[in-house]
């Protein structure tokens, strides 16, 4: 299948100034992802997902937000220390990312059809009429119906599973090598979702790209990753292939997260949420932040908890992991 | 069968649409809810599902009589809603009270807890204001909350939190059913327990009765008695939790729920995908509303507006298939 990662984030940290303070928003974050894969990254509101994306894109606001360390090696370059200018030709292009919100990423003023010709013409370097073409063969491709029409509407016109076909078209117009979709289909129905997650595990295959996609749903987790990694203030606290995570979670974090959902197939009385809440990235405990919710939690949690292997290509960032062996 | 707490008959509401429309089409609307009904019965968790733009807000605005509806009647304790003077109407705020998915924008940042929660205590003009204080320290402690929190600012609290103020301040008035809407959503799982966790403890120890909007089948497969799914502003299937769950009769029911995703890699998955989008309420199609997205559609559901009928014992389906 792959053939050694594609993107191979190393020890990643990402800060922002803010008025109370300095935050650290990305922590020490390493992560590979090889072609043809697609990588889960979950978590909580707040605990980093976007702005990991955001780093890699190198799309952070500035100045309040920068890479304070770490390298993001891409076919041989590390892009955290790329000039702007060498930047501006990877991203949408050899690296692209689909948003939440599709608004905020299409121009409202100008048709879909003008915006997926432009990225053409300048990433891929097409003639007016060809890229034309290209734009109207990619919207047909993502399941838009009358696509040659609907390259004269304005975003505003379209439904929002329709605006998100239209950015995965934009995003894929270019076959980057690697997609980064952040929440891509938060915002839509259930019965939109799944035709666009669908949609993207075609496209995935067809295209041969490697996927990360950022989601807080553990079910669009199960149906579409291969391997899995759990943030939680900024670090990763667990990583491992999807059915050994779904299985046999290491991570006290994990456990509570599935405890949490709701099961399916009937009421199985009380639901075990994790209790407390996620602590501001402004107070942190020393070593484990987790510890203050953890049922398992002793002295020892008070210093940084060690990035273990519990498992084959299973690792858990704690001082007790949960007994994984099979 | 005991009388319902609240029932709705041939609920319409139809927002006029405003300019923009071409001309020579001035009479189109958005039927937002277009002939509803149900009952509530006491003390049961009534789940109402749908996606975004079906009309469950509207509906439930209707139900509580924050609007009135352009046609159809509310009953509540069989007394029709439509008729109560100003006075009975505010008496019936104090027996059903809503809470919103919001609960950012659902409280003034510039008021503190306290005040918030006492609110509708001081609307309705009961007790002195010591009393009030004592009820708000009170209900603070129902949910999870700290009397001493009462002189803090929404800011300072966490979504999750926040949600448990909002329900302390429905909970004020003592009222006997509460609307939800989509009182999870804009929080986390592990928060999100917490809080379904809290309402079924309430509703327990305040003999309530909810009706719960959600867009999430699992989480109203895991509070609800009875389901009611809704599309385009019509019900088109309501039945006991386990029969809708186990065997969905509905062509939009059973797509509904073969596509929510299952937190399991292994489970089997038979995906029914939809075709196209859920059509525009300003123009919806003829007959059967679902006809254009429905893999069983047959020529008397372009023709024909399928009826709500009662298949088996409070299994209602709105389908030319049965
Ligand atoms: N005050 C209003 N004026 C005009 N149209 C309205 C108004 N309120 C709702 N609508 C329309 O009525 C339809 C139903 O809206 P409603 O808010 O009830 O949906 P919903 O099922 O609650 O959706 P969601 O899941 O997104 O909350 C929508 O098309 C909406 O745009
Ligand atoms: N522009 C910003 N300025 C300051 N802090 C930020 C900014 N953007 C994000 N953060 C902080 O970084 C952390 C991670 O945010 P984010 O990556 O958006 O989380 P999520 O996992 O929900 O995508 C949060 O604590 C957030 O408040
Ligand atoms: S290190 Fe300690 S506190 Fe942190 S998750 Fe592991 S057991 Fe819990
Ligand atoms: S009435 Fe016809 S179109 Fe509507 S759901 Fe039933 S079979 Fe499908
Ligand atoms: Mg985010
Ligand atoms: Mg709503």
């Amino acid at each position: 299948m792959s053939t050694g990662p594609v993107l191979d984030i190393r020890e990643l940290t990402t800060r922002f100034d803010t008025r109370r303070g300095p935050v650290t928003a990305v922590d020490r974050f390493s992560l590979n992802l090889g072609s043809g894969e697609t990588l889960g990254l979950v978590g909580e509101s707040g605990c980093g997902k976007s702005v990991t994306a955001l780093s890699v894109m190198r799309l952070l606001p500035r100045p309040a937000g920068r890479i304070a360390g770490g390298r993001i090696l891409f076919k041989g370059k590390d892009l955290a220390s790329l000039p702007e200018s060498r930047m501006r030709r990877i991203r949408g292009n050899e690296i692209s990312m689909i948003f939440q919100e599709p608004m905020t990423s299409l121009n409202p003023v100008y048709t879909v059809g003008f915006q997926i010709v432009e990225a053409l013409r300048r990433h891929r370097r097409m003639h007016r009429r060809a890229a034309r073409e290209e734009a109207a063969r990619m919207l047909s491709l993502v399941g838009i119906p009358e696509p040659g029409a609907r390259l004269n509407d304005y975003p505003h016109q379209l439904s929002g599973g329709m605006r998100q076909r239209v950015m995965i078209a934009m995003a894929l117009s270019c076959r980057p090598a690697v997609m980064i979709a952040d929440e891509p289909t938060t915002a839509l129905d259930v019965t939109i979702q799944a035709q666009i997650l669908d949609l993207m595990n075609r496209l995935k295959a067809e295209i041969g790209m490697a996927v990360m996609l950022i989601t807080h749903d553990l079910g669009v987790v199960a149906e579409t990753c291969q391997r899995v990694a759990v943030m939680y203030t900024g670090r990763i606290v667990e990583a491992a292939d999807v059915r050994t995570l779904f299985r046999r979670p290491a991570h006290p974090y994990t456990v509570g997260l599935f405890q949490s959902l709701p099961q399916i197939g009937g009421r199985q009385g009380r639901l075990k949420p994790i209790p407390g809440a996620v602590p501001s990235l402004l107070r942190l405990p020393p070593g484990c932040a987790f510890q203050e919710r953890c049922f398992r939690s002793d002295g020892q949690c008070r210093q940084d908890p060690p990035w273990t292997a519990v498992g084959p290509e299973h690792w858990a960032r704690c001082w007790h992991p949960m007994e994984v062996s099979t | 069968m005991t009388e319902a707490l609240l029932r709705a008959e041939d609920l319409v509401m139809h927002y006029p649409t405003k300019a923009g429309g071409r001309p020579g089409r001035r009479g189109t609307a958005v039927k937002a809810v277009d002939g509803v009904s149900l009952a509530v019965q006491p003390g049961e968790v009534f789940g109402l599902v749908g996606e975004s733009g079906c009309g469950k807000s509207t509906l439930g605005r209707l139900l509580l009589r924050i609007e009135a509806p352009t046609a159809g009647r509310v009953f509540f304790e069989g007394q029709d809603l439509g008729g109560f003077d100003r006075g009975r109407l505010k008496r019936f705020r104090r027996q059903a009270q809503i809470i919103y998915q919001d609960p950012y924008s659902a409280l003034n940042p510039r008021q503190r807890v306290g005040r918030i929660i006492a609110e509708p205590l001081e609307i309705h003009g009961i007790g002195t204001a010591t009393e009030r204080q004592q009820r708000v320290a009170e209900l603070l402690q129902v949910v999870g909350l700290r009397p001493g929190q009462a002189v803090r600012y929404p800011h300072e609290f966490s979504g999750g939190q926040r949600q448990r103020i909002v329900i302390a301040r429905a909970l004020a008035l003592n009222p006997r059913l509460i609307l939800a809407d989509e009182p999870v959503s804009a929080l986390d799982v592990s928060i999100q327990a917490q809080v379904i966790n809290l309402l079924e403890e309430l509703k327990g120890r305040f003999g309530l009765t909810y009706i719960f909007i959600s867009h999430d089948l699992s989480v109203v497969e895991h509070i609800s008695d009875r389901v009611a799914v809704m599309y385009l502003g019509r019900l088109v299937e309501l039945a006991e939790r386990e029969v809708f769950y186990q065997r969905p009769l509905h062509p939009y029911a059973q797509a509904l729920l073969s596509a929510a995703p299952v937190p399991d890699p292994d489970a089997p998955r038979q995906r029914q995908i939809l075709k196209g989008d859920v059509p525009s309420p300003i123009n919806p199609p003829s007959g059967c509303t679902f006809h254009p997205r429905c893999p069983h559609q047959m020529p008397v559901c372009v023709e024909e507006r399928p009826g709500l009928r009662e298949l088996a014992p409070g299994h209602w389906v709105a389908c030319h298939l049965y």
